[in-house]
């Protein structure tokens, strides 16, 4: 007989989560808190993917990787990584000291900024005396020629057909350029002073961005020999984190700074994007680290991935925050790993630990060989308001038929013991035409989603879900949740919480 | 079933966790509500129960156990013979100073004593030490917490106990409001009590009842005394 209930519908997740609202003023397509968890297209909610060694073998003893890259010299692709005091050529996963007689400082903040400059890699960490280049092939590292005008560059870029220093020893409000077609080569009065500390250089549109906190100048090309930039301060915040700047498509540079994560579309103002971080995320970073986080763009995902510490002490990158620029949404945190760099290697995101490795992310269903503890909340929704109460039946979850695991689901809300049931998805059948065999297979569904129901409890005018799987080589993907419950009326509660 | 099954399987049906202490908490307390609900309904057979006392020489007036409701009747086992029931003005009036003792014959139900348990007095007052035995319609006690893992069948008889879940559940749904949801187990709990009722009738097989001499020795309620003669 049917059950005689009304339905309430959570999901798809669109919305992605949203740290600065309360789970009772969250939108059903939004997200209350989630760890691990991605918020795909169709807003559909996965653990993410997990991560496995690049380099099979520790770089120089477990050193920590400063920064690792992907770029196209001499017509080869080529992987590089500074691992500690020492340059690794790790294309294809295997390390090469290509040191030479370089002198890099090791140590976790001598993190390195990077940039192809032509068919020359040339690579800056504001702590060692020289920029460091390398030309691939089989040849080692050397020092970046400067003409002596500047040391210990901070950071680096190359736009307009030359290289470009910012932030160098005794004057980090100076930037450098090289002279045309000659990274080598800088003119003596080749420089430009803002009066603000340079944290960052990156090209947008058809200029340099010079980021400095208290704002971002920009040098303009005029076509004149004499002056062939002009300067000019554009808005009146810029970036606290040099590494954390990526240009999206759609012309839009995100950078973070202390009180969050912006984006600049080239005109007189920024914008703040990441409202939804604040409140329950945000709060709890430690904003005396955030000048050390770094930030990549993975445009097969068409994400951004912001590293960054979270915890009152934490001092290197542990959370990865995600910004899906085709949503407009934010989901993550991923977490349960250390990293001090990141980059695009393979079209995948890559990023080095403390431990000698690069880690390939988003690829496999573990981080190398641990469980991936992922969970999502969703919002808290009273579906005929908070003066009427509903008796909760049951919950149907449609998800997608990834393997026979159990996925968790736990009942919240504030008159309701929380509960757990466990629904297990999908099934292990058997492909009609493959491997089912009559009067013996289950036979395997052809529909992407399945659903099943699982028990719901209690009277309260709301309620909430969280969902996790927090095993080894579980993957999950659920689209919906509908929730169905008997409107039982107005009912005086004579105590707050559970009665 | 344990009194905690009972109480579990009516938060099910009501939807209420069932591992909350503060949920059983309240499912027990409608537990005993619908248990002292469903004794009054009838004479049940399972709450016929019988115990035993000690007379002391001396002594006249003894408490009886603290689930009687109803005393029924007593023997002397000891002296091998039925105590009649009677009542204390009949007793006042044979022995108005209570000074005769010896084999008491007579048990008149006296009040309760100051715990609230029916007390009874014997007449003559007893000169020794005998055992008093005695029937008696029982209640149903107050449940705790400390007694959810027994079993409640000494107390409702298996066919009535689905009564109490409906009972339960149908108070618990009250309490939330789901007045329909507390009609249809009130209706289902009916019903099982009903069953149980027609079960508590026949429980006596083909006994037959007839009413009983006055000189009979047995007390009741009635009696009739032949009148000397014949019939024409």
């Amino acid at each position: 007989m049917p059950i005689t209930a009304e339905s309430l519908r959570l999901g798809p997740w669109r919305s992605g989560v949203n740290y600065s609202l309360p789970a009772e003023d969250m939108p059903p397509d939004g997200l209350f808190e989630m760890e691990n968890c991605t918020v795909g297209l169709a807003g559909e909610v996965s653990k993410r993917n997990g991560f496995a060694k690049f380099n099979a073998s520790s770089m120089n003893s477990d050193a920590t990787i400063t920064a690792c890259g992907q770029v196209v010299l001499a017509g080869t692709e080529k992987v590089f990584a500074f691992a500690g005091n020492k340059f690794y050529d790790v294309t294809g996963g295997t390390a090469t000291d290509r040191t030479g007689s370089v002198t890099i400082t090791a140590g976790d903040d001598n993190t390195w900024d990077w940039v192809l400059a032509g068919d020359t890699l040339i690579a800056v960490n504001g702590e060692d005396t020289d920029g460091i280049k390398w030309t691939g092939g089989t040849s080692n590292a050397a020092a970046l020629d400067d003409d002596s005008r500047f040391t210990k560059p901070k950071w680096v870029t190359f736009w307009e057909n030359r290289a470009w220093v910012g932030n160098i020893n005794g004057a980090a409000d100076r930037i450098w350029r090289s002279d045309a077609g000659d990274i080598e080569t800088w003119g003596s009065l080749s420089f430009y002073s803002l009066g603000y500390d340079i944290t960052g250089l990156h090209p947008f549109q058809n200029v340099l961005a010079i980021h400095t906190e208290q704002g971002i100048h920009t040098l303009t090309p005029t076509g004149n020999s004499t002056i062939p930039y002009q300067q000019q301060q554009r808005t009146q915040r810029g970036t606290v984190a040099g590494r954390s700047i990526v240009t999206v498509p759609g012309e839009r540079q995100l950078f973070v700074r202390d009180d969050g994560i912006y984006q600049w579309s080239g005109g007189a103002s920024v914008e703040k994007i990441s409202f939804a971080l604040d409140d329950r995320y945000w709060p709890e970073l430690n904003k005396a680290r955030l000048a050390y986080s770094f930030a990549l763009y993975y445009p097969a995902q068409e994400q951004v991935w912001f590293f960054l510490p979270y915890g009152a002490s934490q001092t290197t990158m542990n959370s990865v925050v995600v910004y899906s620029y085709r949503l407009n949404a934010w989901f993550g945190p991923y977490n349960g790993f250390e990293r001090d760099s990141v980059a695009l290697i393979d079209d995948l995101p890559h990023a080095g630990d403390f431990d000698g490795r690069i880690m390939t992310h988003d690829s496999g269903t573990n981080d190398d060989g641990s469980a991936i503890k992922a969970y999502f909340e969703t919002a808290s929704i009273a579906p005929r308001g908070d003066a009427v109460s509903c008796r909760w039946l049951y919950n149907r979850t449609l998800f997608d038929n990834k393997g026979a695991f159990d996925l968790s689901i736990a009942q919240i809300a504030a008159g309701i013991v929380s509960n757990t049931e466990t629904i297990t998805m999908g099934n292990v059948g058997s492909l009609l035409d493959s491997s089912f065999v009559l009067d013996s297979s289950l036979l395997e569904s052809d529909v992407s989603a399945l659903t099943q129901d699982s028990d719901l409890f209690g009277y309260d005018p709301r309620t909430m879900l969280r969902y996790s799987n927090f095993n080894i080589d579980e993957p999950f993907t659920v689209r919906r949740a509908n929730l169905q419950y008997k409107p039982i009326g107005n009912v005086r509660e004579r105590n707050t919480g559970i009665e | 079933m344990t009194n905690l099954q009972i109480i579990q399987i009516a938060l099910r049906r009501v939807g209420l966790n069932t591992g909350s202490s503060t949920f059983k908490d309240g499912a027990r307390d409608y537990l005993n509500l619908v248990t002292q609900d469903i004794a009054s309904r009838e004479k049940w057979n399972w709450l016929f129960k019988s115990s035993t006392f000690s007379t002391t020489n001396g002594t006249r007036t003894y408490s009886l156990a603290s689930d009687v409701v109803a005393p029924l009747s007593f023997r002397n086992t000891t002296e091998d013979h039925v105590i009649l029931i009677m009542s204390t003005q009949d007793i006042d009036a044979a022995d108005p100073d209570a000074s005769i003792n010896g084999d008491p014959r007579w048990a008149a139900i006296d009040g309760v004593d100051s715990s609230g348990n029916v007390e009874v007095t014997l007449y003559p007052e007893p000169d020794g030490t005998d055992t008093i035995a005695y029937r008696y319609y029982s209640s149903i006690p107050t449940f705790t917490e400390s007694e959810d893992g027994d079993s409640i069948t000494p107390y409702v008889a298996p066919v009535c106990q689905p009564a109490l879940i409906h009972g339960i559940s149908a108070l618990y749904k009250q309490e939330k409001g789901d007045d329909q949801g507390a009609m249809s187990d009130r209706q289902e709990m009916e019903r099982v009590i009903a069953i149980a009722g027609r079960q508590n009738m026949n429980v006596q097989g083909n006994r037959t009842y007839r009413m009983r001499r006055a000189d009979d020795h047995i007390s009741g309620k009635f009696s009739f005394q032949p009148t000397e003669g014949s019939i024409g």
